[in-house]
């Protein structure tokens, strides 16, 4: 993997709370089918990928009625555990699960966008200062780290005492950082972080 | 900063460090004593078998202090263990103290402090107990009395069992035992030197503790104190030679067999570890082996008594992996010998303790060897993976090292032994290497790797690959009271060509019937089994055996197990049950298969 410190960067990042956008949101699965299932979505280099680490990934699903527009897609997949995933999917999220359900059964997953979860993304094809000043704010769960994180890498702490994933990936040739915490958590943070990113 | 006279205690081991308080605790009192963040607490129990409850509080806001439940719930133990996982939480789920050293390793969290009810209630009224004396301990400093304190009951030795019951007996601390904990904020402290002399908690006879403090400019490793064998020394949790290259890598280590071993490395993790191993090379520290050097005339006599395997048939240069066998047919360790000349030979297994029982044995049968353990001498790095072979070739002459073969070689200077084995069900070779050339081995294979995309292995991985692979761990495929017929390697016995040794008349008998053998189970479906689980016929209720090891394997996309069941019901092929939780609400069919869920026949060690 790359190391996103090696990456060229431009200055003045910015953010969009991706729940503002019905063009881009997360689903997460998990059960103890949540691997198989991810197989069966995106083929099997899911399995290579380790807790915390990501990979870009594309659908093609079959619909008898072949006009379902989220038929073909791709989007990001993070894997939290054994048998947990989060997407960053970039088409209608409800939509989107619509479309997956088929392929749920018979196996024992359950699939759904966590209402609670907010998130921000920063684009990244700007810069590593980003990572860097977001270390001073970012107090790593251990093991987690940020040090030289590379890309399709999340990492679990907290800012200002609020619990954060901090995710690093790239999607086609966008590089992101997102960040991903409670809604009702979310603004401070934002602030918080922006804050410091500002002044740096 | 106060610094305190040497102490002057002659019950004691001497001071670690720079010390800036100490504390005689009397039996049956208890006291209370301010520590600085980044200071060290040592807690001493002085003649052994004596329990020493300890609470800590912030000294900036005694409403926050150390919380038992939130720490057991915070690492997902019961008692933290150093290493990542060797914190004490407060209330507020903030550090309070880490685990430093542990020389005792039997600790308690469950259970208060000693209370006047507990003895109440055995018929003693008015015993003095820890919860009293600590809230005379603490009332100075504004700290409201409780019936009984939440405390961390260092030395006591408790243990819960499945049943929910919690038992204790008699501290298994010995004169001179401690635990060193790292003040991660100020605190307040306070300790017990517990006076329950009505159980066997403290032997009947409570006597003293004693704290020591050490100033925060101190550094003292991470290490856990373990006892090997009656009347050994304590043997502190050591680094490896390569533990420093590691560090740069990764910081969740842990301890294991003596050693600290990576887990997992960081940014990459189990799966993409597994994975460099079964389709790339990776590379590992397995230091924790142990090493003996057996030499002299009789050094062939006693290997053929004690090991299973004919190693008379060893060329020089060659190697057999078997086990040590005791009277009784059991496995005293597994491990591989190493023939280097007529009498000169190397044998490396998991335990200190071998070589107690090699030089009883030669002792007893008055053979004229030498054994030496030699672990210190020769740390092992273990380059795994079916692009070993081609990644190794710029640097080492592999192309007549066959399997179970090794050599006397040099790797850019550094003098190496390197064997054609491993311990991953994959083509691979281990490097033995005196630790003064360890970061060089490291740094240099980690350097020819890289355009292999060679990654370093952790223990989570491995286990999954050893797993998979069929092959056996110490104290949980066997002991010694496990036969090498019920361990699932059998064939590691000599039976034939060797007409006496060790065990033999006992694994005579244990052969035509083993109680149980080992096979491999492959479950339906993904849910993962776990150690322990009872394995049934279909439908029936009686119990035939146990999973010992169970895993996903990502390779074969299939949950596994290995199990030990009545050889009854061991053939290829015979449809069994493992029943998870409480082996009534959900069971698993599972197929038994061979002991090596992936590639059974070793073509890939062997190819």
């Amino acid at each position: 993997m790359n190391s996103i410190a090696s990456t060229d960067v431009q200055p003045s990042p910015s953010f969009s709370p991706s729940t503002a956008s019905v063009e881009s949101g997360l689903i997460d699965f998990a059960g103890v089918d949540g691997l198989q299932l991810a197989i069966s979505l995106f083929g099997s280099s899911v399995q290579h990928i380790s807790p915390f680490q990501s990979l870009e990934v594309s659908w093609q699903l079959n619909f008898e009625e072949s006009d379902r527009s989220d038929a073909n897609g791709s989007g990001v997949l993070l894997r939290l555990c054994e048998n947990n995933f989060r997407l960053r999917h970039f088409s209608n999220t409800a939509n989107l699960i619509k479309s997956f359900e088929p392929n749920l059964l018979p196996k024992q997953v359950w699939m759904r966008s966590l209402p609670w979860l907010g998130s921000v993304t920063y684009s990244l094809s700007i810069s590593p200062t980003i990572l860097d000043n977001l270390q001073k704010k970012f107090v790593p769960t251990p093991p987690h780290q940020l040090f030289n994180i590379p890309f399709h890498q999340a990492a679990v702490g907290r800012i200002d005492g609020q619990a954060v994933l901090v995710w690093v990936y790239t999607m086609g040739d966008r590089a992101v950082v997102e960040l991903q915490a409670a809604n009702s958590h979310l603004e401070a943070i934002v602030t918080s972080t922006d804050t410091v990113l500002k002044h740096h | 900063m106060l610094t305190v006279a040497p102490s002057s205690y002659n019950d004691l081991p001497p001071a670690l460090g720079t010390l800036v308080a100490e504390y005689r605790i009397p039996a049956a009192t208890a006291i209370s004593y301010p520590v600085k963040a980044g200071q060290y607490i040592q807690i001493l129990d002085v003649q052994g078998s004596q329990c020493s409850d300890f609470l800590a509080f912030c000294a900036d806001d005694v409403s926050e202090e150390l919380d038992s439940t939130v720490t057991r719930t915070l690492n997902g133990l019961s008692i933290p263990q150093i290493g990542l996982h060797g914190k004490y939480f407060s209330n507020r789920m903030r550090p309070m103290v880490e685990v430093i050293q542990d020389t005792c390793g039997r600790h308690d969290s469950f259970m208060l402090a000693c209370t006047s009810r507990y003895y109440e209630s055995v018929g003693y009224p008015g015993h003095p107990s820890c919860s009293e004396n600590f809230n005379l301990a603490l009332s100075d400093h504004g700290i409201a009395p409780r019936m009984g304190w939440a405390a961390i009951n260092f030395f006591y030795n408790t243990e819960a069992d499945s049943s929910g019951a919690i038992a204790s007996g008699e501290s298994w601390s010995r004169p001179g035992d401690y635990v060193l904990l790292r003040a991660c904020q100020d605190l307040i402290c306070a300790s017990s030197a517990c006076p329950d002399d009505v159980d066997p908690a403290n032997g009947w006879f409570p006597t003293d503790i004693h704290i020591r403090i050490y100033a925060e400019s101190e550094h003292f490793p991470k290490a856990i104190g373990r006892r090997t064998a009656p009347g050994q020394p304590l043997r502190m949790t050591q680094p490896s030679a390569f533990t420093p290259c590691i560090q740069r890598l990764t910081s969740y280590l842990s301890e294991y067999n003596g050693f600290w071993v990576p887990n997992r490395f960081t940014y990459h993790g189990v799966h993409e570890e597994y994975w460099a191993l079964r389709e790339r090379v990776v590379m590992m520290d397995l230091s924790a082996l142990r090493k003996f050097e057996i030499t002299g005339p009789d050094a062939e006599n006693l290997l053929q008594q004690v090991f299973s395997r004919n190693i008379s048939q060893f060329e020089m240069g060659q190697s057999g992996y078997g086990c040590l066998l005791n009277t009784h047919g059991g496995m005293v360790d597994d491990g591989i010998v190493f023939r280097y000349g007529e009498t000169d030979f190397r044998y490396v297994g998991n335990c200190d303790s071998d070589e107690i029982y090699l030089k009883a044995i030669a002792e007893t049968l008055g053979y004229t060897v030498h054994i030496d353990a030699s672990s210190s001498r020769w740390h092992n790095l273990s380059v795994q993976g079916p692009l070993s072979r081609e990644m190794l070739r710029s640097v080492v002459d592999l192309d007549d090292l066959s399997y179970f073969r090794f050599a006397s070689t040099t790797i850019e200077q550094i003098p190496v032994i390197i064997s054609r084995t491993g311990y991953t069900g994959e083509l691979g070779y281990e490097f033995f290497v005196h630790p003064r050339h360890g970061s060089e081995l490291w740094d240099k294979l980690a350097e020819i790797g890289e355009k292999f995309d060679l990654l370093p292995m952790g223990m989570e991985a491995l286990d999954r690959a050893r797993i998979e692979a069929g092959l056996l761990a110490p104290g949980i495929e066997f002991d010694e009271l496990t036969s090498p017929y019920q361990a699932g390697i059998g064939w590691a016995v000599a039976m034939k060509s060797k007409p006496e040794f060790i065990g033999r008349s006992a694994l005579e008998q244990i052969k035509k019937r083993p109680p149980r053998v080992a096979v491999g189970l492959v479950l339906e479906g993904n849910e993962v089994a776990s150690r322990g689980n009872w394995v049934y016929l279909p439908g029936d209720r009686q119990r035939i055996g146990a999973v010992t090891s169970a895993t996903f394997s990502p390779i074969l996309n299939k949950s596994i197990a290995i199990a030990q069941i009545m050889p009854d019901y061991s053939a290829l092929g015979t449809v069994l049950e493992v029943g998870l939780m409480d082996g009534l609400k959900r069971r698993l069919p599972a197929v038994v298969g061979p002991l090596a869920a992936y590639d059974p026949t070793k073509s890939r060690v062997r190819s």
